[in-house]
């Protein structure tokens, strides 16, 4: 048995479809191969005008590996895989000629959809992937049953989808998910991320301020903090060189409940975070103990164990009012590190704010001033800083970034005296009023440092505040020129603002996209089930819940088939059926072959009674069921009288 | 030697099916016939597998399943979960493309033993759903035959049964099956349909025909109709043999005429158990095939029996009548 010509044409459109949303993705040599496929199939099998002989499609496969490698750097993973899947899928086209090698193909064709959708691709990739799914089985409704028409196996499919919807979801929303995977391979499915690296350099945050990605979505169980309090921590720096600041190894883990003590009521919120490949997690300033799974470090950083590779979502309390106490002798030394070949200048700037050393709060206080008293430009095109960094920036450019300010502020209070860190993070968000949520983006990257008072704890001071205090309010957007910083005001118009609107609308879709469909995990599927009452139900009765969930919804789809499926009976069939159990009581029954005249007569003579009755209506039956019509009146009347006439 | 006509059709089947799954067979439901003669599939008795595809479609979905587990890949796992609904749905679809089906059987028109006996089925759909990719075939035999029925339409097929002994053949039990939509599953239904036929003993190769004269003096001297003495003429009447056609009357333009003859009762012949060889079975291969060739020649054959006699006659009735007494020989009276 061999397939069918359209079957095959099909089946190539319907590959071709589902390589589109990766088509972009693919290196060129390998999308021309590729394509060259595709269209090579059409004249040389369906038309049957050009013959390949079978050695050159062996090289093709071979020449189409060899390419695949090569363009991906002979690296064996998630990447190489989906360019192989998508060249082995024309070439399995020319081989597919029995009902087995449409199964295989098929079979080939689901892989591929799934190895794309594990790349989570835009929404609408997403919906064109299902539908090329739905067309696939679209093949096997035609396989069996070829003499209906393309519209009716479309139709087919398309039923059994919707059929199968409630079942799909009670499986997606009640499948007990994993918390930490089995097995860790091939990762990096996901493009490239940008985001805060371990390490800070002038200039990095800066290229940050450009990206308009989103880091992290916040919502919180009440009022969001005012814009001024939103400092979202990240990093703590401590340890430099004078140019480079780095947070060196993960420091020691903070002991239970010590170290913070609240002066305010505290902040409850989710933080859902997108994939950013690192352990690091923001947190608003600042947390007193971490969520469980997650570390909260010595000097109130949060930690994951694992990096974060899908969407993470934790639920934090902080509090905006504290005192961070928690300090240990080597915390202090390095908080006092200081870079070798300092200038005078810089010395006796340090030696100004120290003052009489006795109160490291006002030698802040008289930095800040400093600061402020100054020619400062905060922008996101510095110039060049030379051999002395601090030197050059303090006293020549003046011009910098927020590092720029946080890394002179911190090696300032260190010279005099004051242990002094940098932290990188996250200062703002946008609130979407549409999803009631806080939108975090790059572009909200942050610098600034904590100091050490005796009397205080850690400290928070944004010295980029001091110089741009439009910065706390609003994000920084690059102006036009590169050169000064612009701050987002809502302004471009009224189209603008409408413009505006949609991306926020959007976006609030999305959030809702990220936290039920790809944000989906254990976590959110307890918060489900407490939600829905079940919070007692654990991990493993999760099963036996889907099960009672859903055998009802297979039984509605099966009952609904059959009843939905039958056609009611015409009105003057109904009427006959009556009439026949009727005569079935009085002991006359139909036999199968027998016509209703032939019948009537018979019951007629077996109940002379009623023989008048019977006749009436068996020949206003015949008059309408198989003559021109009649009066259905008349023949419910009919059978009316033959009630009438029983006993 | 007695042989029962319907152990021949049992001792075959087990001869095909291992005693293992003749066991487990008993306990299937089957569909039966009704009082209108027609068997109706209830929905409890459709049985349902997976096909060869269905077991590798679950372990691509389990694979699905598992990637989407272990990297957290949601996206994944909803397809997973929807293919697998959708192949459950598609179940349920197959199910109902045997529900409510109706099958009736004839009798099948005799055969010959060694031949295929085709009993007529009809299948009705009366539920008002279209019924596509039906397969019909005997429970334990090759060759399925595919149908599709109209909403609320029929389809007659021939169902083919080797007969291989002479006696009462019934239909063996029928299986329906489907596959419609996916292919995954593969619904069916055993079905139990009453149709009989009549299979006559093969009729013998070579040998030595023995066909008794049935020669008798009559008694009241009326000498009837034979063939040796020439009688006379008359019209010719449709069915006699054409040899006896006066073709000379016809060159004449006489018309249509036949030569009477009178005599002997020449064209009866016996046909007798005694004067067979062999076993029971080569007998009665001889005399059915005596008495098949006598009919062919026109002759008037009678058959002896052991304790039964069919005096000689002609016609397709009487030939059936002999040959049943042949198919039936030893066996339970029909």
């Amino acid at each position: 048995m061999t397939l069918e010509r359209h079957l095959l044409r099909q089946l190539w459109a319907t590959f071709a479809a589902t390589g589109l949303p990766l088509a972009p993705a693919l290196p060129w040599p390998v999308l021309v191969a590729v394509a060259a496929l595709y269209g090579l199939w059409y004249p040389s099998v369906f038309l049957g005008r050009l013959r390949l002989p079978r050695p050159l499609l062996w090289a093709l496969t071979l020449g189409l590996a060899v390419l695949a490698l090569g363009a991906r750097g002979r690296m064996l993973d998630y990447g190489l895989g989906i360019q192989l899947l998508a060249a082995m899928l024309p070439l399995k086209l020319f081989e597919t000629r029995t009902p087995r090698d449409l199964y295989v193909a098929l079979f080939m064709g689901l892989f591929f959809v799934v190895a794309q959708l594990m790349a989570e691709p835009a929404p609408w990739a997403v919906a064109w992937l299902l539908l090329c799914a739905l067309a696939l089985l679209t093949l096997l409704v035609r396989l069996h049953d070829p003499a209906a028409g393309a519209w009716s196996h479309l139709g087919l499919t398309l039923r059994l989808a919707f059929q199968a919807l409630p079942l799909t979801l009670v499986a997606f929303l009640l499948f007990p998910r994993l918390s930490a995977p089995l097995w860790q391979l091939g990762m990096g499915m996901r493009a490239a991320v940008s985001g805060l690296s371990a390490e800070m350099e002038p200039g990095g945050i800066g290229r940050l301020a450009l990206s308009e990605e989103i880091a992290f979505r916040v919502r919180f169980e009440g009022q969001p903090p005012p814009p001024a309090e939103r400092y979202w921590r990240v990093l703590v720096m401590a340890d430099t060189d004078g140019r480079r600041w780095s947070a060196g190894p993960e420091p020691a883990p903070m002991p239970a409940g010590g170290g913070l003590l609240p002066e305010g009521p505290p902040l409850d919120y989710r933080v859902f975070l997108e994939p950013h490949r690192r352990t690091w997690l923001p947190v608003l300033d600042l947390p007193r103990q971490a969520p469980a799974g997650l570390r909260l470090t010595l000097d109130y950083q949060l930690r994951r164990p694992r990096p974060v590779l899908e969407r993470l979502s934790y639920a934090v309390r902080s509090y905006p009012r504290y005192r961070a106490t928690a300090i240990t002798d080597g915390q202090r030394r390095l908080a006092l590190l200081t870079p070798a070949g300092v200038s005078p200048r810089v010395r006796a700037l340090a030696a100004r704010v120290r003052g009489d050393g006795r109160d490291p709060g006002a030698a802040v206080a008289r930095l800040l001033a400093w600061f402020r008293a100054r020619p400062f430009v905060y922008t996101l095109a510095p110039p060049p800083l030379g051999g002395d960094p601090l030197d050059a920036f303090l006293f020549e450019t003046r011009r910098g970034f927020c590092e720029h300010f946080a890394t002179a502020f911190a090696l300032v209070m260190r010279l005099a005296g004051v242990p002094t860190r940098v932290v990188t993070g996250y200062l703002g968000g946008e609130l979407n009023p549409l999803g009631d949520y806080l939108i975090v983006r790059q572009s909200d990257a942050h610098a600034w440092v904590e100091v050490w008072l005796n009397d205080r704890g850690w400290v928070r001071v944004d010295p980029t505040a001091s110089v741009a205090p439009e910065r706390v309010e609003r994000p920084p957007r690059p102006a036009p020129g590169g050169g000064e910083v612009l701050f987002a005001v809502d302004g471009g118009g009224a189209l603008g603002r409408l413009g505006h609107r949609l991306a926020l609308a959007l976006d609030a879709l999305r959030n809702q996209w990220n936290t039920w469909v790809l944000g989906y995990d254990s976590t959110r599927q307890r918060l489900f089930l407490r939600r829905l009452g079940l919070g007692f139900v654990d991990l493993w009765h999760l099963p036996l819940l889907l099960t009672l969930a859903g055998l009802p919804l297979l039984g509605g789809v099966a009952w609904w088939l059959v009843r939905a499926g039958r056609r009611p009976l015409p009105p003057e069939e109904r009427l006959y059926r009556r009439f026949l159990a009727r005569l079935a009581r009085a002991g006359v029954r139909k036999a199968p072959a027998e016509g209703p005249r032939d019948f009537a007569r018979r019951a007629a003579r077996r109940l002379p009674g009623r023989a008048q009755a019977i006749e009436a209506f068996s020949r206003r039956y015949v008059e309408i069921r198989y003559g021109p019509g009649g009066d259905l009146e008349g023949l419910r009347e009919a059978l009316k009288r033959l009630r009438r006439r029983s006993p | 030697m007695t042989i029962k006509a319907d152990i021949s059709e049992q001792a075959q089947r087990l001869q095909n099916a291992s005693p293992m799954s003749l066991n487990w067979r008993k306990w299937l439901r089957k569909a039966r016939p009704g009082a209108d003669g027609r068997a109706r599939i209830g929905p409890r008795q459709i049985y349902i597998l997976p096909t060869r595809y269905g077991l590798v479609f679950a372990g691509v979905v389990l694979l699905m399943v598992l990637g989407g587990l272990n990297y957290a890949a949601n996206l994944a796992l909803l397809l997973a979960f929807l293919l697998a609904s959708v192949a459950v749905v598609g179940m349920l679809h197959t199910w109902r493309n045997l529900l409510g089906l109706e099958l009736e059987a004839q009798a099948a028109p005799p055969v010959f033993a060694g031949d295929e006996a085709v009993f007529p089925v009809s299948l009705r759909e009366t539920r008002g759903w279209r019924r596509p990719g039906l397969e019909l075939r005997l429970e334990e035999g090759a060759g399925a035959l595919s149908l599709t029925l109209p909403a609320g339409g029929g389809a007659e097929a021939g169902i083919r049964v080797p007969a291989p002994r002479r006696g009462r053949l019934t239909l063996p039990r029928l299986e329906v099956a489907s596959r419609y939509p996916l292919g995954l599953v593969r619904a069916w239904s055993r079905v139990e349909l009453p149709a009989r036929t009549l299979v006559y003993p093969r009729p013998a190769e070579r040998g030595r025909r023995h066909l008794e004269p049935g020669y008798r003096r009559a008694r009241a001297g009326d000498k009837g109709r034979g063939t040796d003495d020439f009688v006379g003429l008359r019209p010719y009447r449709p069915g006699d043999p054409p040899s006896r056609l006066d073709w000379k009357a016809l060159a004449r333009e006489r018309g249509l005429v036949v030569r009477e003859f009178g005599g002997d009762r020449e064209e009866e012949v016996w046909i007798a158990w005694e004067n067979q060889h062999g076993d029971p079975e080569a007998r009665l291969s001889a005399m059915c095939r005596a008495l098949l060739e006598a009919a062919r020649e026109g002759l008037h054959p009678g058959l002896v029996l052991p304790g039964r006699r069919i005096p000689p006659a002609t016609g397709e009735a009487h030939r059936h009548r002999c040959l049943e007494a042949l198919a039936l020989y030893g066996g339970p009276r029909a």
